[in-house]
């Protein structure tokens, strides 16, 4: 069973690369993408829930925090494994990733690097 | 009489004679009998008989007697009665004349009738001028039987010349009963005279002795004389009328006159008048005043040079008296004492004075100093108080500047964060995508024109993401978060997320740090400082090189090592590798590189704290980086 990973980017530029270099790895992913925090909770109110969620964080209307929270108030959704994506170099991307969310990958990043991050978070959580 | 020149004379003499000695007293001659003379002339109170006179007296008053033989007696003594020149009376018990002589007559200017048979001071004329008092006490007393009494008076005749009468009485007894007293009166006028001179020359006899003394004294008190002719100051001895009895020869360097000129000579000569009489004269009176031998001192004067200079002196003096006693009276006094010229003090006083009067002047000078020290004083405080002031307005501005600075480097923060997303996110599909269009390319030209693409967007990532990253190094409110971090975990972690970077290479990592070793580091920005130096160590290390990491604590600081088998670096390299921007080869046009990573590195290492550098044995030896951070040194300790 292929893993569903849900991207979070208000940018569809960087939502659909970071789709395309996740489906590239032998079709090992099922990828989907929003461009908004509102479209991932109503996603998630569908029930349809993603095995991993990339989150970027600058966003309009709601920020990654807001949906962050969302997801976490909900017992169900709070076990989604998160990798936050962002463009920010301070203290929050470091925050984000370590303390709050799984793990957080700095743009531009490396597709390499991209793909390893999001394969050990995955394994991570089927244990 | 009384213009007599002679008379004149003598009477001078006497009168000098009063001032230079005192008032000669004679209570001796108790048997003597002087009137009071209320003119104060000097006939009737200063006569003196002496002893050698008086024989000669009773001579005359034994011719007298015998001459005065009852009336009738014998004719010879009749005659001698009329003839004689003194007047000659006969008085009976109750003062009546029974007889006078012609001389009386003639002095009485009175007829033998007008006269005889009247009490004798009852008589009008001549006779009326004598002392009636004295006369009756005398008279009463020859009554009694006292005998040979005299009296000396002045009387003024008809033509008013004064003369000098001496009076004597005999009482005539029968049967122990005194029937007459016999008055004779003699005129001593000038007899009077003659013992007037016989007692000057005495007086200046005596005088003389007084100074003949007063040498023979000064030479037992001075010693000898000769002692005092070197001396400086005068050595004087005058008497207290001021002759000069002796002086030394100093007084002939001060005062510019020879000694022997001087001895006998007035003081006053040598003094100014006007200060003789001021200041010698109350001097010497206060001389005499003063008991024998206290001592006069410290008395200020002048004297007078030769030349006429005054010259300022101080005056000791000394009152003393001589040994050889002169009849009758007191040995005189003399002052002898010494005369210090002062000019030289005089000098020093006015010098001293003068500097005192320039003291003064220096003290209003300096209280005048003071003055303005003061009111600078207070123009410094006014100037301290508006700079104090000034300040306080400064300092107010520098706070509301550095909120100003600090604001605006929020907003420079917030313009970098908001840059780096609006930089980064383009780049995102470039990077993510570019490697898998090159996959999916089989044209080789194509292939090639993709990879200088993919090169460039790597360093145009590269480029922007360091430079953000230094920037926000740069930044002074970014604060690290310092925690204990566990240094091989720490380091392992970041070689594991670097793995396909080594693989890819064909580069092998050896990490050799002791898992016991904590440092105090920011964990991100420490992963970033390896991350920089892996980056940089695989860049310059062949394939199949390998990668050391060691690590070494002490107490305070652990010294991390990185050491690769790669191309190395000359010394020139070593020292600029550091710096921002600094490419090892800048010849080339090296895309693989920001040339900011390492100032990364160094950024890093010194916000912690601890320093980087770099040792190379040269080219293609190889390099090895090292760089310090602070120990966690209790859990090291553990």
């Amino acid at each position: 069973m292929k893993k569903k990973i849900l991207i979070v980017d208000d940018e569809p530029d960087v939502a659909s690369t970071v789709e395309f270099n996740l489906k590239e790895s032998d079709g090992e992913y099922e990828v989907a993408w929003v461009n908004s925090g509102k479209g991932c909770l109503e996603l998630l109110e569908k029930n349809q829930i993603p095995d991993l969620i990339m989150l970027d964080i600058m966003m309009p209307e709601m920020s990654g925090w807001e949906v962050f929270s969302k997801i976490k108030e909900n017992q169900i959704w709070a076990k989604i494994p998160i990798i936050f994506l962002t463009a920010r170099i301070d203290r929050t991307a470091e925050k984000a990733g370590n303390f709050l969310g799984d793990d957080y990958i700095e743009k531009p990043y490396d597709p390499v690097d991209l793909k390893k991050r999001v394969n050990d978070v995955l394994k991570k959580n089927e244990k | 009489m009384k213009n007599d020149p002679e008379i004149v004379r003598i009477l001078r003499l006497q009168e000098n004679l009063g001032v230079l000695r005192e008032e000669p007293s004679f209570n001796k001659y108790d048997d003597l009998k002087f009137l009071e003379d209320s003119s104060g002339d000097a006939f009737g109170k200063t006569i003196l008989f002496d002893e050698d006179y008086e024989r000669d007296e009773i001579e005359i008053e034994e011719v007298h007697k015998n001459r005065l033989m009852p009336t009738g007696a014998n004719n010879a003594s009749e005659s001698s009665f009329q003839d004689t020149n003194d007047i000659i009376i006969y008085l009976n018990g109750s003062g009546k004349i029974v007889k006078i002589n012609k001389a009386g007559l003639a002095f009485a200017n009175l007829s033998e009738i007008e006269i005889v048979g009247k009490i004798f001071w009852e008589l009008p004329g001549t006779f009326s001028k004598i002392p009636v008092s004295d006369f009756r006490n005398l008279f009463n007393n020859a009554v009694d039987g006292k005998e040979n009494q005299k009296l000396l008076c002045e009387i003024v005749d008809k033509s008013q010349n004064k003369h000098a009468m001496k009076f004597s009485m005999y009482p005539i007894a029968e049967d122990s009963i005194v029937k007459y007293v016999i008055v004779v009166f003699q005129d001593v006028t000038s007899e009077n005279i003659t013992k007037i001179i016989l007692y000057e020359t005495k007086e200046k006899l005596r005088a003389l002795s007084d100074y003949f003394e007063a040498i023979t004294e000064s030479t037992i008190t001075f010693g000898v004389r000769d002692l005092f002719s070197n001396v400086s100051d005068i050595i004087f001895q005058i008497t207290p009328a001021g002759h000069i009895t002796y002086i030394n020869s100093a007084v002939e360097k001060i005062m510019g006159c020879k000694s022997e000129e001087l001895i006998g000579d007035s003081f006053a000569k040598i003094i100014p008048n006007k200060i003789w009489k001021k200041e010698w004269k109350k001097a010497i009176s206060e001389a005499e005043n003063l008991s024998i031998n206290e001592e006069l001192n410290g008395f200020e004067t002048y004297v007078t040079h030769k030349d006429g200079r005054i010259i300022p002196v101080e005056v000791n003096g000394k009152l003393i008296r001589h040994g050889l006693e002169v009849v009758g009276k007191e040995n005189p006094p003399s002052i002898q004492g010494s005369i210090k010229d002062i000019t030289e003090r005089r000098e020093a006083q006015e010098k001293l004075r003068k500097n005192a009067e320039q003291l003064k002047v220096m003290n209003e000078e300096l209280a005048t100093a003071n003055e303005q020290l003061t009111s600078m004083n207070e123009e410094l405080n006014g100037a301290h108080k508006q700079l104090t002031t000034l300040n306080e307005v400064l300092e107010q501005k520098v706070v509301e500047r550095t909120a100003e600075v600090e604001k605006l480097l929020k907003h420079k923060d917030e313009f970098i964060a908001q840059l780096s997303h609006d930089l980064k996110s383009p780049l995102t599909p470039l990077v993510g995508l570019l490697p898998m269009v090159e996959q999916q390319v089989n044209d080789p030209k194509v292939k090639e024109l993709l990879v200088i693409i993919s090169r460039n967007v790597r360093y145009i990532k590269d480029l922007v993401v360091k430079t953000l990253q230094l920037e926000r190094l740069n930044s002074p409110n970014l604060v690290f978060q310092i925690n204990d971090v566990a240094l091989l975990e720490a380091t392992d972690s970041i070689i594991q997320n670097k793995e396909h970077i080594f693989k890819e290479n064909n580069i092998t990592i050896e990490n050799n740090i002791d898992k016991k070793i904590f440092v105090k580091a920011d964990s991100l920005h420490l992963g970033e400082l390896f991350d920089n130096i892996f980056t940089n160590a695989v860049k310059f290390t062949p394939k199949g090189g390998k990668i050391i990491i060691d690590a070494e604590a002490n107490k305070d600081f652990v010294t991390v090592s990185i050491k690769d088998t790669g191309i190395g670096l000359t010394k020139e390299q070593m020292e600029r590798i550091f710096d921002e921007f600094y490419k090892v080869d800048p010849a080339r046009h090296d895309l693989e590189s920001s040339g900011l990573g390492l100032s990364i590195c160094k950024r890093i290492a010194e916000k912690h704290g601890g320093k980087i550098w770099v040792e190379s044995p040269g080219l293609e030896k190889g390099s090895t980086f090292y760089f310090t951070i602070p120990s966690a040194s209790k859990k090291w300790f553990i």
